[in-house]
């Protein structure tokens, strides 16, 4: 297996994602914001369950007078039918007294027995509000705290780059829920949630990998280490990926209701978290330990290892050369062979201690 | 450590892990809906069944006797044959074979006697049940059905008392009894006890398992915290008494008062508090509806304290009342001198009293309470209803249709997801993959028990929880089988490549997952009911998933290459 040079494209696909991301967000302000979900703007919801023939525009011309009126007809059931209404200046009765009249007004129209209230939700003004704020705060909070894990397990440039691709996995995520005008609900908050915590692991088992290698071969291109890194982590990556989608995509098919919204959100995160830990992170984390090492003058320690030697600069080689002689297997030796030169080195400076 | 120390606490753990999740299974699968609604009931509620029941039991042993004293006691009468078992056992007597209905009614001194005893019984089968559900897995309501509201505490009603801007404690202060107040009024409606639970934004969440019935919740939010005093029908009251005792089986809950009481009269049941603060109710008592005429508002209460008795050191709750209030409260008490009047908080008499002689200076002292709920009340008092308004923040109601519906997809997203999940690590890995999938089952029946140990409900969002933790928790698996691959095409042995990839895993997994668990734990932290479920679920899934793949995973690998000695690794499908 050949090591794939992923820094190749460079901040190429960061670039891409920002475009998308605008893109997204300029669709959002075309469609005049997100679809709010009835955590999110206060009003009432109810699911009702209506036997005998009717229609969306049929409700929505009956219920025309208890204002602003949304009906949505549900996914599970023939007659299964979501009405929203948004409470726009009312008065505060108006979360007690609406639902019962238009369950009346329903009944009227439909008759008593054919009209069934299967679930409501009222949620006050302030409540939406409450969630925004607390959304904003646990993820900064979040951030804060995974950074400095991350800065303290590795270096302040492997935090930087984790951060950003973390970012740019939420703003992702929002653009794609806002330009598709899924519904945000509270779930939508626990996807993105998820999501950076999934989007994490991702990342940090790659660095983790770079950091491993970087010790080993430090005097190899910066490039090809992080490189080495992907690919040697490569299949891992795949695989969890793939076995996340599995049991992600089986909510989605499966199951009902609000968590199929965050099963979808979740298919989209698991992708773009996959994809910004390679593409994002790894780039970006490129460039900061590259400009590091600029600000530094290198300690240069010789080894006597060939291989390592040829292949110390990175302008002297094409990138024909560079994957030939990069082969996985080939790089593992050298990783191992350098391993074992270490620890022999360890050994060498115990004794001399005794 | 040793294999055989590491195996032992494998098997200690999944032990624990077996005795944690046994109440929830028991709940599920072996009890039938009689314990359920034990389990469930109210205090007052508890009190009206047991005292039924008693009732009921001592009236067919009655009959059987005059049937045929010597027959043996029904199967069917198993609370009997149970209380006389244990009173034969308590006297260190054989239990004879058959116990006759005769032996029965022979053990007990008194037929109150067996009375007493059979409630007992039945009241420590109500605190079983109740025990056993405090263990288990509860359903949330988006699967059981039910109601849920979310209150906020109005600080500007407050502040509007209180006459300046409440501080922090004061507001808790206020919360407290307002809580007090609502647990008191809804400890009474009825069949199912709501779980009410005050989160540290200061908001109220109060959760109504079982039918979606929003009057109820209005019922309990609409009342005033009122106290009025209202006079007593002596005669109607014994008139009541003498009926209820004609009927035991009379329900003051679920039949209409007698008809035979007249209109403006009510008739309101008695609670006393025992030494525990538990309510118990003593008898219903017949007052005048009309506290405009006969009785006085609370709402000329114009402070309240809670005093000592000098002589007797009784508590006593000292009303003051304005000056209307006096000179209404002495032509009630002068009209009324012989008569009895009662004190009446949220429709439950609490104490009542008969009236010596006018009492002219506005200054109330009323016995009878025990002294945390005369201090309650005196500070309920002091702001005449709910100490701080509360407005509802969010409510919803599931119906129990919907509740089904969403369990069974619910059920079958997971069972999906797992088999989908378990297909593709086996072959992929193969006899690696195994082992994988084995650790995946052992994951969930962790996660699971841990979910029960702590009690925590078991809402949607954790189903889906609960779904991706058997996503990731192979994460942990693959990072380390990919590194025995990686070890082993290196041309190590198996076990040397088996201990080299997990050493070389191990703080790779640390790190991801300890950055993961730092996301789930401020999610955690999110006030609302189904984010918390879901975050708790992946924090929990988290810390099991590395038990399992570090340690379980680990020791099933080191038997198969150290004691079995197999040279080759089925870890792969090919050989790279």
């Amino acid at each position: 297996m050949k090591v794939i040079n992923f820094s190749r494209t460079g901040l190429l696909f960061f670039l891409v994602s920002v475009a998308f991301i605008g893109a997204g967000g300029a669709y959002i302000y075309y469609q005049e914001g997100f679809n709010l979900g009835i955590d999110f703007s206060s009003g009432v919801s109810l699911q009702v369950d209506i036997s005998g023939p009717t229609s969306e525009e049929e409700l929505r011309g009956l219920l025309s007078q208890y204002g602003a009126i949304n009906v949505q007809r549900g996914r599970a059931a023939v007659g299964r039918f979501i009405i929203k209404i948004s409470e726009v200046n009312q008065d505060s009765s108006f979360q007690s007294v609406v639902p019962q009249q238009v369950l009346a007004s329903l009944a009227a129209q439909y008759g008593t027995e054919n009209v069934q209230l299967l679930e409501s939700a009222i949620v006050g003004p302030r409540f939406s509000a409450n969630i925004v704020r607390q959304f904003f705060v646990l993820t900064l909070g979040a951030f804060l705290l995974i950074m400095l894990y991350v800065w303290f397990r590795f270096r302040f440039s492997y935090a930087v780059a984790a951060l950003a691709a973390l970012v740019h996995d939420v703003l992702f995520m929002v653009a794609f829920v806002g330009a598709f005008q899924i519904e945000i609900s509270t779930t939508t908050i626990a996807a993105i949630l998820t999501i950076i915590g999934y989007s994490l692991n991702d990342t940090i088992v790659i660095f983790d990998r770079i950091r491993e290698n970087h010790q080993l071969l430090h005097e190899a291109p910066l490039a090809t280490i992080i490189n080495t890194s992907i690919t040697q982590s490569l299949s891992r990556t795949i695989m969890t990926s793939l076995t996340t989608l599995l049991a992600v995509v089986a909510i989605y098919i499966f199951a009902s209701g609000p968590i199929q919204y965050f099963a979808l959100n979740m298919i989209v995160g698991i992708a773009i978290g996959t994809f910004s830990s390679i593409f994002i992170a790894s780039a970006l984390l490129l460039k900061l330990l590259r400009r590091r090492a600029a600000l530094r003058p290198k300690e240069v320690e010789q080894v006597p290892s060939a291989a390592l030697v040829a292949e110390q600069n990175p302008k002297e080689k094409s990138n024909a050369a560079q994957s030939a002689a990069l082969s996985r297997a080939h790089i593992e030796r050298q990783i191992e062979t350098r391993r074992r030169m270490v620890a022999a080195k360890q050994q060498q400076r115990k004794k001399k201690r005794r | 450590m040793s294999k055989r120390f590491r195996l032992l606490l494998v098997i200690g753990a999944l032990v624990v892990a077996g005795i944690f999740l046994f109440p929830s299974l028991q709940w599920y699968f072996l009890f039938g809906d009689r314990e359920h609604a034990q389990a469930q009931a109210g205090r007052p509620e508890i009190q009206r069944q047991v005292t039924r029941e008693s009732d009921t039991i001592i009236r067919s042993l009655r009959q059987l006797a005059q049937e045929d004293e010597f027959q043996p006691l029904p199967e069917d009468q198993e609370v009997a044959i149970a209380v006389v078992r244990a009173r034969f056992r308590e006297n260190g007597e054989a239990i004879p074979s058959p116990i006759t209905v005769r032996t029965a009614l022979d053990l007990f001194i008194t037929e109150g006697d067996l009375r007493d005893e059979i409630a007992r019984y039945l009241n420590a089968q109500f605190e079983e049940a109740k025990t056993i559900r405090s263990r288990i897995i509860l359903l949330g309501l988006d699967l059981s059905g039910g109601v849920q509201v979310v209150l906020e505490p109005d600080v500007t009603s407050l502040e509007e008392r209180l006459g300046s801007a409440p501080t922090e404690a004061q507001i808790a202060e206020a919360l407290d009894l307002a809580l007090a107040v609502i647990n008191n009024r809804i400890d009474r409606f009825g069949i199912t006890e709501p779980q009410i639970r005050r989160r540290s934004d200061n908001t109220v969440e109060i959760e109504i398992p079982g039918e979606a019935d929003p009057e109820r919740v209005n019922a309990f939010l609409v009342g005033k915290g009122q106290l009025n005093f209202h006079i007593v029908d002596d005669q109607e009251t014994e008139r009541l008494l003498q009926y209820v005792a004609r009927d035991p089986n009379w329900d003051p809950e679920s039949s209409q008062q007698p008809n035979f009481i007249p209109a403006g009269l009510l008739a309101m049941p008695y609670y006393t508090r025992d030494e525990f603060g538990i309510e118990q109710y003593v008898r219903h008592i017949v007052v005048h509806e009309n506290i405009e005429e006969n009785g006085l508002s609370g709402d000329y209460i114009r402070d309240a304290q809670f005093i000592r008795d000098p002589l007797t050191n009784q508590p006593l709750v000292n009303f003051e009342l304005d000056i209307t209030g006096s000179n209404r409260f002495a032509t009630l008490t002068r009209e009324n001198v012989g008569n009895s009047m009662a004190i009446v908080v949220d429709d439950q008499v609490r104490a009542w009293a008969v009236i010596q002689e006018e009492i002219p200076s506005g200054q109330v002292r009323i016995s009878g309470f025990e002294q945390i709920e005369a201090q309650n009340i005196s500070r309920v008092l002091r702001t005449a209803a709910l100490p701080i308004d509360l407005e509802i923040l969010s409510q919803q109601e599931v119906g129990a249709q919907i509740g089904e519906e969403t369990v069974r997809s619910g059920l079958i997203a997971v069972l999906a997801g797992f088999i989908l999940v378990a297909l593709f690590i086996l072959s992929y890995y193969k006899g690696a993959g195994f082992i994988a999938d084995i650790m995946l089952l052992v994951n969930l029946y962790l996660l699971i028990s841990i979910l029960a140990v702590f009690n925590l409900t078991l809402t949607l969002t954790s189903i889906a929880g609960i779904i991706l933790t058997v996503g990731m928790a192979v994460d942990a698996n693959i990072i380390i089988f990919e590194r025995i691959k990686e070890e082993y095409r290196l041309g190590k042995s198996a076990q040397a490549s088996v201990s080299a990839g997990f050493r070389k895993a191990f703080w790779t997994i640390m790190d991801a997952n300890v950055t993961t668990f730092i996301a789930a734990l401020f999610l955690s932290q999110f006030g609302s009911g189904p984010i918390k479920g879901f975050a708790t679920t992946l924090a929990v899934g988290i810390v099991t998933s590395m038990f399992t793949s570090l340690f379980i995973s680990r020791l099933i690998f080191d038997f198969i290459t150290e004691v079995l000695r197999r040279p080759r690794l089925s870890i792969s499908w090919r050989r790279s």
